[in-house]
């Protein structure tokens, strides 16, 4: 395998994957711009190139840009993209106790580990895994969401009553439009805008981004975000010492990114959840600057790359967005991929490999290179930085769809996220619903619909060993929340070690 | 980042309401979203199982206010609310204008003011930020990216 992923490289694919990276930085790092869409515009500018430089190109834009949509996470707390949600959560932190270099070095170095992890378990466990995706049924991904919506404990730092609060609003916020099985209209008023639903991104830059900008506002000092970048050397050792955490985060990862429609948000949240779960001492607590978040979130959405691939190259299914425009380049380059790919044109697994490690090298020399450089961003004083990223914020939410409403919807979802934040309402976990409930929606209603052909609703529902499975973690992750259960846990475990050392 | 300030427990009584009014209209708005008479593939159905979800949170929120017996003095503290509410305006302003007047016209005086609201007095500054700012995301995303600006 080796020898036809290096027989797929010469100087030409290196500088194509480079070309790519490097746009895959811009493109990650600025909130609106999505890699979906850069990709998407590729496939209109490489249509007429060789296959393997078109996939060296477009791998380039796909692995750094994911990586990228952590830099304005960790410097402004606006995530580039969804799947770098997550990584706001500690990363904004660190940078305002002036850690923002480190923080940028460790998400460089788990968003390199969790690209190749995520390609060694495309290239090891490409079938195996398809097999398993493939079973699962419409309640299966219900249960999956679902898992993913109870993770909100973790995003929620006081209340996990009102993170369930702002968890369910982002559900029915994403149920305005078009139903997706019906195609009937749901709570859009008659506004023919409303009708293609709110968009997600308008929503994620309101929520985080101009939310963040009306906060600053408010405030009477507009000193910079951070007084110094830090100094702070991360060592090599440092940074290995979180790699059992990575393994974690980028296996999640992997798992997740090969379950079409879910993705980098879903992955990068269960794996930061999974993280606050098991790592029992962190440098500082989750939510304040722990390194352990970044690490897991950037680990996990890095490695849902090689995940989403996997159903993409085998079943032709794509895994995500991105996956999908990859799909539909290569349907233009006249290419079938699927269960025949590997006997009819084997080589292109070999070329996406190739691009995929060319491009996980790329993110170690732009982390290291680049991204420092953009961190200095932090120092601007507040008067000048606050404007520039409010209109940042407009073209973004503008340029997905050329909507004015989506501006509009940015403002009110930013005029939202300022009062949630205010009275403690996380708004990440409104992100989490918006992103999964039509998921949910079109999945609960297929499986209910499957099961009413059934004698019995419940058991023809949740009786599916997958299905039994799900159910377990969701009960898992929703009753650790709770502090009766937490209390009774430390003191079973104080009592057992108390009884040990007394033995 | 970490929240400003968790709400005080008089104000979660009200916040508890206003999501119950919000749930209470979600059921009754998709109790009504049955066309063909089955709810299995209904429209409604999971709005309406959403809607009950958020009536029990919200009324959860009640109790949990209730249950607490310490009620602080709430709201919101120590926040510029002129500046928050002019941006809002200027905000909203710009997004009627931003048909009408295209991009760069719409975008050049909202940094300036802006810019100026926040306290940046140097006019050579002003200037240059807002111009500067415009005109290179006009080319990144309207030339480079193809991007429709109007």
């Amino acid at each position: 395998m080796i020898e036809q992923i290096l027989a797929a490289i010469d100087l030409r694919f290196i500088f194509l994957v480079f070309v790519g990276a490097f746009a895959g930085l811009i493109v990650g790092a600025m909130p609106g711009l999505s890699v979906t869409m850069a990709t998407a515009i590729l496939v209109s500018v490489t249509f007429t190139w060789a296959v393997n430089d078109a996939m060296a190109l477009m791998m380039g834009v796909y692995v750094v840009g994911v990586f990228s949509g952590a830099i304005s996470a960790i410097l402004i707390n606006i995530p580039g993209a969804p799947g770098s949600v997550a990584t706001t959560l500690d990363g904004f932190p660190m940078t305002m106790k002036g850690q923002a270099k480190k923080a940028l070095r460790v998400a460089t170095f788990y968003s390199f580990f969790g690209t190749i992890f995520g390609l060694i378990m495309l290239a090891v466990l490409a079938k195996p895994v398809t097999k398993i995706a493939l079973q699962f049924s419409p309640m299966d991904y219900f249960l999956l969401a679902l898992f993913g919506l109870t993770t909100v404990g973790s995003l929620t730092s006081k209340n996990f009553l009102k993170g369930l609060i702002s968890a369910a609003m982002g559900v029915i916020i994403s149920l305005i439009g078009i139903d997706p099985i019906m195609g009937t209209t749901r709570f859009t008023f008659g506004s023919m805008k409303l009708q293609a639903g709110i968009s997600l991104i308008a929503a994620l830059i309101g929520l985080f981004g101009f939310s963040e900008i009306l906060i600053q506002i408010g405030q009477r000092s507009l000193e910079p975000i951070a007084g110094k970048l830090g100094k702070e050397k991360v060592s090599f050792r440092e940074l290995l010492r979180h790699l059992p955490l990575s393994i974690q985060a980028s296996v999640i990862g992997t798992l997740i990114g090969a379950l079409p429609g879910t993705g980098g948000p879903v992955a990068a949240l269960i794996a930061y959840d999974q993280a606050k779960k098991t790592v029992r001492k962190p440098e500082v607590p989750f939510g304040e600057g722990a390194v352990e978040g970044i690490v897991a979130s950037e680990s996990a959405n890095n490695a849902c790359i090689g995940g989403a691939l996997i159903p993409m190259l085998t079943l032709a299914v794509p895994g995500d967005a991105v996956t999908a425009v990859l799909l539909s380049a290569m349907y233009v380059h006249g290419l079938r991929p699927g269960p025949l790919l590997f006997t009819q044109t084997p080589d292109l697994f070999y070329v996406i490999l190739a691009a995929g490690i060319i491009g996980s090298l790329s993110i170690i020399a732009l982390g290291i290179g680049v991204a420092p450089l953009m961190a200095r961003m932090v120092l601007i004083p507040k008067k000048i930085l606050l404007p520039v990223v409010a209109i940042l914020c407009i073209i973004g939410a503008y340029a997905i769809n050329s909507s004015v409403f989506d501006v509009l919807m940015m403002a009110i979802f930013g005029l939202i996220g300022f009062v949630m934040r205010r009275k403690g309402y996380s708004v990440a976990p409104m992100v989490l619903g918006i992103v999964l409930g039509s998921l949910m929606d079109a999945n609960f209603r297929r499986a209910v619909s499957l099961a009413s052909a059934g004698d019995n609703l419940i058991i023809s529902m949740f009786s599916r060993p997958i299905s039994i499975i799900l159910i377990v973690f969701i009960l898992i992750s929703l009753f650790s929340n709770f502090k009766f259960v937490k209390t009774g846990v430390r003191k079973l475990f104080s009592g057992r070690s108390g009884k040990g050392q007394e033995e | 980042m970490k929240e400003k300030t968790s709400g005080s427990l008089n104000f979660q009584i009200i916040e508890g309401v206003f999501f119950a009014i919000i749930a209470v209209f979600i059921i009754v708005v998709s109790a009504g979203m049955n066309p063909y008479g089955s709810w299995s593939l209904a429209p409604g159905l999971f709005p309406l199982i959403m809607g009950i979800i958020l009536l029990v949170l919200a009324i959860s929120l009640i109790f949990q206010a209730v249950r607490s017996k310490s009620f602080k003095s709430g709201g919101f503290d120590k926040v510029d609310w002129l500046r928050i509410s002019l941006v809002m305006v200027m905000t909203f302003i710009y997004v009627w204008l931003l048909p009408i007047i295209g991009f760069i016209a719409v975008s050049i005086p909202y940094l300036a003011l802006m810019l100026l609201l926040l306290g940046e007095k140097r006019w050579w500054l002003l200037g240059i930020i807002s111009a500067g700012t415009t005109l290179s995301l006009y080319y990144a995303f309207g030339v480079l990216l193809s991007v429709y600006l109007p």
